[in-house]
């Protein structure tokens, strides 16, 4: 009798020692995983996370250029808005042919709004595309508004018209949007015959008007538009 | 102890002891989990001795019954909560140990073991049965463990049950021998009440520690991120009643099929009723989102401007979204779009004109950098509760403790 209880209370003892223990060192182990961050599998990579767009064109130079621009021209810091010539090669640093060069990456993002001759007037192929490049922002930051004019005329007449054109292009965005977020997006610059003339590689950009012949002078009497996918 | 009650009591203790593996095995996986990761789950008759994967289709049912609400209780105050195996463990354990000591001391013939055999057997019994009828009408699957372990306890409640045939006719044959040979009523009380006692702590043991072991989840609960920029462009829209419960949003892709899923489980778990959502669309649909090169859903970006759109109707539009989610999934990634489009459009004619504005367009590029202001993790679905974000890791055995976590503000003392 005596002898039975004793071995009842051996077995029982093993029982709430391996229940306890067992236990024990079970949800133990789990935590140690999860103080130590181990686990038996692989951990999953951390998924990115949203972020504004930076493209492989955004090189060290281009980014340089445009934060100087930017600040000088008003978006970065406040102040009033727009570059004339004369400030956008000093501020740019960089020469006419460096500076169409550090935009030629933007062949398929930017747009070219064609204007008549001494005019600074949107067609209707004009406002289409301003629409259609405005809405297609995606995860870009700042969008400028680059005039020029041709050779035509003399050079205060070719700065005042290429100022007009860029204001054109910016009114129109201003009146059909009406986005509080334009004051801190859009950089305009208007260069008009004096610095970083377009050549006739920029024929094969997209227009406003796609059927006109592509001349170097109908080429300037333009707006270039085009998103910048950098952060800065 | 004649040798047929040896045997009778041989069977319990297999029964017990299958009933302690399958049970065992059922605890280590739920157990497993505590880490907050994910595993492969033993789902075979044989567990540990077959190989187990997380792509395991078979273990579907072992999933599905480990991450249901019927696997533990008491979820909302300890991470997971304390699982119902644990008491079967105790129980088939206290079983085992009962036989072995029935045997050893050759006192299974007497009458307040082979009660106690018997009753602990009707415990596994009834447990089986209320754990099958679950099994069949809530969750429609069975796991491989959970039957093991209804096996377990039927082998045992068989031997028991003969144990305690056989035993009588023991005790019978031992009176007669000498009449003197029983215990007095007095040691049979005493008897009665310590197997009583042991059966209690064995099934009690288990949970206490089990509960008294588990670490502090609060950091790892509120430490995935909070929301850090306020929505002050309308960019957020509301879905389901708003200003009665604590502010939420959900990150969403209405063709993402796990938001649908999680959508679901918030209103049927009953926690959407307490929460006033807000939605931030975020399609994984590269032709709106910049983020991603490739589409995992085509055409979200179309239906994410639908919503947009749909305004007072959002609720029904996105509920209709979700229903044929399947349906447009697919045919976005056959490249028909234009069948989505079709089929939208024939449901919701008044939405053609505002979904192809260009307004609607940029007001969703705006939406999304919403989410680039927060620096939200590009996957959807995703709950934040008072600016915190409810962790990935939580959304299945840790949902209730999380979710009470993060509705008090993610602020608990002593939280487990």
């Amino acid at each position: 009798m005596k002898l039975a209880w004793i071995l009842n209370v051996v077995v029982m003892a093993g029982l709430f020692f391996g229940l306890a223990f067992g236990t024990r060192s079970a949800v133990q182990g789990a935590a140690k995983r999860l103080e130590t961050g181990l686990t038996e599998e692989q951990t999953a990579a951390k998924p990115p996370v949203a972020s504004l767009s930076e493209v492989g064109y955004c090189t060290e130079q281009l980014k340089g250029v445009l934060r100087r621009v930017l600040t000088s021209c008003g978006l970065i810091g406040g102040g009033r808005r727009g570059c004339q010539p004369g400030e956008v090669r000093n501020v740019a640093q960089i020469n006419d042919e460096d500076f169409n060069a550090l935009f030629k990456p933007l062949d398929k993002r930017a747009g070219i709004v064609l204007f008549d001759k001494a005019k600074e007037d949107l067609d209707e192929g004009a406002k289409a595309l301003i629409e259609k490049q405005w809405v297609d922002r995606r995860g870009a930051s700042y969008f400028f508004i680059v005039a020029r004019a041709s050779t035509d005329g003399s050079t205060e007449l070719n700065r005042a018209l290429s100022h007009k054109r860029a204001n054109s292009a910016f009114f129109q965005i201003a009146d059909r949007f009406k986005d509080p977020d334009l004051e801190k997006t859009v950089g305009l610059l208007w260069l008009g015959e004096e610095y970083a003339q377009l050549s006739k590689e920029f024929c094969t950009w997209q227009s406003s008007r796609p059927d006109q012949e592509c001349t170097e002078e109908a080429l300037n009497r333009s707006v270039i538009l085009s998103w910048i996918d950098c952060r800065l | 102890m004649r040798l047929r009650t040896v045997l009778f009591l041989v069977l319990a203790g297999l029964g017990a002891l299958l009933g302690l593996i399958y049970a065992g095995f059922s605890t280590a996986d739920f157990v497993a989990h505590l880490d907050r990761q994910l595993h492969p789950v033993n789902c075979s008759f044989l567990p540990g001795l077959t190989e187990t994967t997380q792509l395991d289709t078979e273990a579907s049912g072992c999933k599905v019954a480990m991450f249901s609400p019927y696997s533990s209780f008491w979820r909302e105050q300890y991470w997971g909560g304390i699982p119902w195996s644990l008491f079967g463990v105790g129980l088939y354990a206290f079983a085992l140990a009962l036989v072995v000591w029935m045997l050893a001391s050759r006192r299974g013939h007497r009458l307040v073991p082979s009660t106690w055999l018997a009753l602990t057997s009707l415990g596994a019994v009834t447990a089986s049965v209320v754990f099958f009828s679950i099994s069949s009408s809530k969750l429609g699957t069975f796991c491989t463990l959970c039957v093991g372990s209804y096996i377990g306890s039927a082998v045992l409640a068989v031997g028991a049950a003969l144990t305690a045939l056989s035993a009588w006719s023991d005790r019978k044959a031992e009176r007669e021998a000498d009449a003197a040979a029983d215990p007095s009523v007095l040691a049979q009380v005493i008897a009665f009440c310590v197997l009583g006692l042991e059966l209690l702590a064995a099934v009690l043991v288990p949970p206490y520690v089990y509960a008294r072991s588990l670490p502090d989840y609060a950091p790892y609960v509120t430490g995935c991120g909070q929301l850090q920029a306020k929505d002050e462009g309308n960019f957020l829209l509301p879905l389901g009643p708003q200003g009665q419960g604590a502010p939420a949003v959900m990150v969403l892709d209405p063709l993402c099929a796990a938001c649908k899923a999680f959508h679901e489980r918030l209103v049927e778990s009953g926690y959407a009723a307490r929460l006033s959502i807000q939605t931030q669309l975020l399609p994984l649909d590269a032709e709106c989102n910049w983020m991603i090169k490739d589409s995992m859903h085509p055409g979200a970006c179309l239906m994410s401007k639908a919503l947009l759109c749909s305004n007072e109707r959002f609720d029904e539009v996105l509920a209709w979204i979700f229903e044929r989610q399947e349906t447009f999934r697919l045919a976005g990634l056959g490249k028909q779009l234009d069948q989505v489009e079709k089929a939208l459009f024939e449901k919701y004619p008044e939405l053609q004109k505002c979904v192809k504005s260009s307004e609607t367009s940029i007001r969703l590029n705006k939406v999304m950098r919403h989410a680039v202001s927060n620096a939200l993790p590009l996957l959807t679905p995703q709950l934040y509760i008072n600016d915190r974000r409810l962790c990935d890791e939580d959304t299945d055995l840790g949902l209730d403790f999380a979710m009470k976590l993060l509705l008090n503000g993610g602020a608990e003392g002593g939280a487990r």
